[in-house]
């Protein structure tokens, strides 16, 4: 990532620049305010108590086979016994790697350890979002929001070869290809869930939606109960509709252009209802939101996938901050 | 709803805060003796927004009623609204072109700041009938939040400052040691208490290109009297980002 410009006196001497961000470092900015507010929401009262470990934790090893729910229990007797020393340590991990991706010399190393992290939640503290017990489901936040974390992280990995006109922000981390097949996957299994497991039930859908109003604002709580109402018992015909949507946007990144950003718009669509209506805004406002929940996640990684009408590699090549000036002109 | 947060942490906040202060009155001291240049109001703000949100997490620490703090905040709001205001209708005298994306960024995260601010002292009077502690300012451990029903508002301030604070450390590359001073261009020589100190665009093609080149350290920006070098831009800008992440938590515990 050295760079060295020469100066505008002529002199030959390491001058560092300041580029301005492109769309593709904006996300990954986007994505380090994100973890900045994870980080920020570990801090609050609930999870320095044992309720956390003891209960929040536990919680999300039921049903899960015995590989997965073991390690779940033992990490939450752990935080139980070290509830303030272990809160303030995940506080302090998602504050560093938000301040990490942002601070330029040091993003690789806080995207990388945004994975491992990522990883380590996504199985320690989501239970694998509910994929293996079946209650996985997309309008609340599967398949677990921290895993779309590391996703991002794999698609916005910079990359110093920021010439290489790769169509769309995403691309640039692992060529178009596999970023195309990534996204295949995590709106291909969204699909799937949307049916499967207690999906596949009449009520099961407007149960959950109806048991989110609890304990937030009159307003959402509103939505919620609005939105279950209109739902009602024909769960199963929403979540086939929801099925065939989710899997329109998951081929969507193969289509052409014009057709391939009109299913990004359906799946940012997609992603704002199930934020609002099934996440509840990441139930922020209950004083126990570990994060934002999937939504907005789900709609930076579509953006990372918009394909602009004339793709200019110097508009994407947002990793070069550092680059030898006159390298971009 | 939470109302609060640990008492500790409080104490850690507050602590961050009054040096936050502390430093940033330093700089307006250190800024005359030394004659360097300074955001002058910005650090004035820091001083003011550190000592009230130190009084905020530990109410033993605030001196000051909230009314006068009130007052204090909308002064500082209606002054970065109108220098937001004055840099977007071409009215500010420093230049846009190469203060571009400082500008942009810094007068409007200050307008929410100050309006962040204004939010913590009067949500918890309106919600619980002015139920103040210590002398008179709200405080964590005493003051109720927002109602949730109105909790949209301060979740937008806490995204814009967590944001902004996001947005400062990626900029702060700029603070870097080993660059070499830039020649100043006419535009900003004689410009006062300008922004962090500009490459002009101009000056190079690639510059154009991909953005504005700034350096701090460069001569490129005094104010006739200074020698040219921005006084310590980087613990201004950590300051900041302090200030963001103190607030963010604050108007976090208050949802």
């Amino acid at each position: 990532m050295g760079a060295y410009a020469p100066s505008m006196t002529g002199m030959s001497a390491p001058a560092r620049t300041w580029a301005t961000p492109d769309i593709r470092r904006t996300l990954q900015l986007v994505l380090a305010a994100i973890w900045l507010l994870d980080g920020v929401l570990q801090l609050q009262t609930y999870f320095f108590t044992k309720a956390f470990g003891g209960q929040f934790i536990p919680a999300v090893a039921a049903g899960n086979p015995s590989f997965i729910a073991k390690p779940i229990t033992w990490a939450g007797a752990q935080i139980d016994h070290h509830a303030v020393l272990a809160d303030s340590l995940f506080a302090l991990v998602q504050i560093a790697i938000g301040f990490g991706i942002a601070w330029r010399p040091t993003r690789k190393y806080a995207l990388g350890a945004s994975i491992v992290w990522a990883i380590g939640v996504w199985w320690l503290g989501e239970g694998l979002g509910g994929v293996l017990n079946g209650v996985a489901d997309p309008v609340n936040g599967a398949p677990g929001a921290v895993i779309i974390y590391a996703l991002l992280a794999v698609l916005l990995w910079p990359r110093d070869d920021a010439t290489t006109d790769r169509g769309f922000p995403a691309a640039m981390g692992l060529g178009a290809s596999w970023a195309k097949a990534l996204w295949l996957v995590l709106w291909g299994e969204l699909a799937y869930f949307a049916v499967a497991g207690s999906n596949s039930s009449g009520g099961a859908l407007h149960d959950m939606i109806a048991s989110m109003a609890s304990g937030e604002p009159g307003w959402l709580a509103y939505i919620n109960r609005g939105a279950a109402s209109l739902i009602g018992h024909q769960g199963l015909a929403v979540s086939i509709v929801l099925a065939v949507l989710l899997g329109t946007v998951a081929v969507g990144v193969y289509l052409p252009r014009r057709v391939g950003n009109a299913t990004l718009v359906l799946a940012i669509a997609l992603a704002l209802a199930f934020w609002v209506v099934g996440e509840d805004l990441g139930t922020l406002f209950t004083g126990s939101g570990t994060d934002v929940n999937s939504g907005p996640l789900l709609i930076l990684t579509a953006v990372a996938f918009w394909r602009p009408a004339t793709t200019r590699a110097a508009a994407l090549a947002g990793d070069a901050q550092y680059e030898p000036m006159g390298a971009r002109a | 709803m939470n109302m609060s947060g640990p008492s500790w942490l409080a104490d850690i906040f507050a602590s961050v805060m009054l040096i936050v202060a502390a430093y940033s009155a330093g700089r307006l001291v250190a800024s005359w003796v030394w004659r360097r240049p300074i955001h002058v109001d910005v650090d004035i703000v820091h001083v003011l927004m550190g000592v009230a949100m130190a009084g905020m997490f530990v109410a033993a620490l605030n001196p000051i009623p909230s009314g006068v703090w009130e007052v204090v905040f909308s002064a500082i709001a209606a002054w970065f609204v109108w220098r937001s205001a004055a840099y977007v209708t071409g009215r500010d005298a420093r230049p846009h072109a190469q203060g571009h994306m400082h500008h942009v960024s810094h007068y409007p995260t200050h307008v929410v700041m100050a309006f962040a601010m204004l939010y913590m002292y009067l949500a918890p009077a309106a919600a619980s009938g002015a139920a103040m502690s210590g002398g008179g300012g709200m405080s964590m451990g005493s003051s109720s939040g927002a109602s949730p029903n109105y909790a949209v508002l301060p979740l937008l301030f806490l995204f814009i400052l967590l944001a902004a604070g996001i947005w400062e450390a990626d900029r702060a590359g700029r603070f870097r040691r080993g660059r070499k001073p830039v020649e100043p261009s006419n535009s900003l020589a004689r410009t006062p208490e300008l922004a962090f100190a500009n490459v002009t665009a101009a000056a190079s093609p690639a510059t154009e290109a991909t953005g504005i080149a700034l350096a701090p350290e460069s001569p490129a920006v005094t104010d006739g009297n200074a020698d040219g070098k921005w006084l310590a831009p980087g613990l201004m800008a950590a300051s900041h980002v302090a200030m963001c992440l103190a607030m963010g938590y604050m108007l976090l515990v208050m949802l």
